[in-house]
């Protein structure tokens, strides 16, 4: 019996380390993406308060209230409508944007004081968010098809154990060289990630907390905090309020309706 | 389920009723004294209030917005005045929209010129760049489908352009009659006009094409010149405008067509087309900073050519625009138009702002005018060169 239980558990990590040895680190770093896709499937829609608080090297803040309305769409990227609330010079400007696996994004922005909607270049992934550490691009949907990976090792992420794997942007207007991923085994949630740009010296650090789970499947984060290496500035992304299955659908995310959007 | 959950339901979508504003205030300084001695002021002082108020019930189907705005003049008696820029109720559904009152709408695609917009008067006494519009009495049906868009107008009330007084800046040297309007359409006023617009996304383009008839929005200010007096009294023809405007957007280009033909109604005047062709690059982190400079270069012909009373009859737009991408959003844009047929027609401008408060901006607006030749459209604007600061407060 003992002989049996103790030969089982040699073949066993015989197995593993087959299968382990079998497996580049490439492979092993996109199946960890697909899993992080997989488990986040079927979300549907949501919708949210967000602040964000902009704090620059000597400590001054602005903080910017909006209100996001996500859509997920099947074999695409996701279809997001932001209306800003705070700063009230800004207030009633809507950003819609539908991201895409393959190529640009299609954003649109409506500006209140013209009741005019435009379409904007979105090659400014790698430009700021309104003036913040995020880019664009930091804030559009997670896509497998976006990265190619590579699972660089295990390592602890306070009291869980973290895959860290690098993501290389596949687009080349992206403005990263490479980001580095501190993703949990426990649920496959990124807690942290570092960001090189094209020259691969480290520009930022995100790290985001406060996971919270949704419809007893779905992990969303509370807070999210992008600093600047390279200027010292830094971003808190609050969300509240998170709702889903509020009823949206494509008719609530069609850019002849933005002036709608309040 | 609770009835505790049903109440919460029932707040979540709970009738809403906002409102905000702001107030401006505006210094201008022009650079000489008017050599027709109008008016050697140099300096002008302006405040501006606007206010928007927004309610909706019926679960967010029936909204209502109104939004007034006043503004007070040292210099110019017809530049205080007051409006209100909506005034509207929508009754908004999946795929359609129906809206009556005063409204506001935008058509169009490029920059230095709007020549596809023409459901709103310019409100020109506000700014001569002719962004400003007033209120239009209006019922707007819009129609959402997967094939396109149908945005449907009756205009029943017209309004005529507003001007700054003769003895003001910016009056372009020419005496404007107010409230003294003369028409084609024996209705006057009373015209009832109509618009339809076909709107489209494919890919990327963005697509519109639009018919509007009914009274032009643009006076004309030289069939009833009195030249001895320098004073006319505007008039407005009846049209029959086709529009159409194009905008590509690929990578970090935008490519942008405005184009018009006029008919019109009186054999007095000769129908025309126009066009504005245009470019917008956007470079994304100049020089390792995080700041964008889009630049755009738009050309205008009318085929009326210097016959034409608009000012872009064969004019080249260049302008950069700069956003700083700073926590106080800060943004410059740069412009210069240049009359191609006379080189001495020049119009160059300068718009910024930035947040120097949590609701506070201070914006800052030059205008410089170079023109020589007293046929120009310029002409009258020779010596109303200004730089104007502005600081305006937000509130809610």
């Amino acid at each position: 019996m003992l002989f049996f239980a103790r030969f089982s558990f040699v073949l066993l990590s015989l197995l593993t380390v087959v299968a382990a040895a079998d497996q580049t680190p490439a492979d092993k770093g996109l199946k960890i993406a697909r899993e992080i896709k997989l488990r986040d499937l079927g979300w549907g829609d949501s919708q949210t308060d967000m602040t964000m608080t902009l704090r620059d090297r000597k400590g001054r803040e602005v903080v910017r209230q909006m209100r996001t309305k996500s859509l997920e769409v099947e074999g695409d990227g996701d279809k997001g409508l932001t209306v800003f609330d705070t700063p009230l010079d800004v207030k009633g400007t809507a950003f819609l944007s539908f991201s895409h696996i393959v190529g640009d994004d299609d954003q649109w922005l409506f500006l209140p004081a013209l009741k005019r909607v435009k379409r904007i270049a979105s090659r400014n992934k790698s430009g700021p968010f309104l003036g913040s550490e995020f880019a664009f691009e930091d804030l559009s949907s997670f896509e497998v098809e976006k990265n190619t990976y590579t699972f660089l090792r295990d390592e602890a992420c306070g009291e869980l154990n973290c895959f860290v794997v690098e993501m290389d942007p596949v687009d080349k207007f992206s403005g990263y060289a490479r980001l580095v991923a501190w993703i949990d085994q426990d649920h496959y949630r990124v807690h942290k990630i570092e960001f090189y740009d094209r020259r691969n010296t480290h520009l930022k650090t995100l790290t985001i907390e406060g996971y919270q789970l949704y419809k007893d499947k779905f992990w969303r984060a509370d807070k999210q905090v992008m600093l600047n290496h390279k200027n010292g500035k830094s971003t808190d992304i609050e969300i509240k309020n998170i709702r889903f299955d509020t009823g949206l659908s494509d008719v609530d995310f069609n850019e002849k309706k933005l002036a709608r959007a309040r | 389920m609770s009835l505790l959950l049903v109440l919460a339901a029932s707040q979540a979508t709970a009738n809403t009723f906002s409102w905000d504003g702001s107030i401006e205030l505006e210094q201008r300084y022009f650079f000489d004294t008017q050599s027709d001695s109008f008016n050697n002021e140099r300096g002008q002082t302006s405040a501006k209030l606007e206010l928007e108020v927004f309610r909706d019930w019926n679960e967010g189907k029936d909204t209502f917005v109104l939004e007034p705005m006043v503004r007070v003049d040292s210099q110019d008696d017809e530049r205080s005045h007051a409006d209100l820029r909506q005034f509207i109720w929508s009754h908004l559904e999946d795929d359609w929209e129906l809206s009556a009152g005063l409204g506001r709408v935008f058509w169009g695609v490029t920059e230095s010129q709007h020549l596809v917009d023409v459901v709103n008067q310019t409100d020109l006494v506000e700014n001569i760049d002719g962004e400003d519009k007033l209120g239009q009495p209006m019922v707007r049906f819009q129609y959402f489908h997967d094939l396109g868009t149908i945005d449907a107008y009756i205009l029943p009330l017209f309004r005529p352009r507003t001007f700054p007084s003769i003895k003001s800046r910016l009056s372009s040297d020419l005496g404007v009659a107010a409230n003294n309007e003369v028409y084609e359409s024996s209705q006057a006023d009373n015209h009832i006009d109509f618009a339809l617009r076909y709107s489209q996304t494919l890919g990327v383009f963005d697509l519109g094409f639009s018919i509007f008839d009914g009274t032009s929005r643009d006076p004309d200010l030289f069939r009833l010149l009195d030249p001895a007096s320098a004073t006319t009294t505007p008039f407005y023809p009846q049209i029959t405008q086709y529009g159409a405007d194009i905008q590509v957007t690929t990578g970090a280009w935008l490519l942008k067509f405005e184009g018009v033909e006029r008919d019109f109604d009186d054999s007095f005047y000769d129908d025309y087309s126009a066009i504005t062709l245009g470019a917008e690059y956007t470079l994304v982190g100049l020089l390792g900073s995080t700041y964008d400079l889009g630049m755009l270069a738009e050309y205008s012909r009318d085929d009326r050519g210097e016959l034409a009373t608009a000012p872009f009859q064969n004019d080249l737009f260049l302008g950069a625009r700069l956003a700083l991408n700073d926590i106080n959003s800060s943004e410059v844009l740069f412009g210069l138009v240049r009359d191609l047929d006379d080189s001495k027609s020049n119009s160059v401008f300068l718009e910024g702002s930035t947040r120097i408060a949590d609701s506070v901006t201070a914006n800052i607006e030059l205008r410089y005018f170079e023109s020589v030749n007293p046929s120009d459209v310029l002409y009258g604007f020779r010596d109303d060169s200004f730089i104007q600061l502005g600081l305006q407060y937000f509130f809610d």
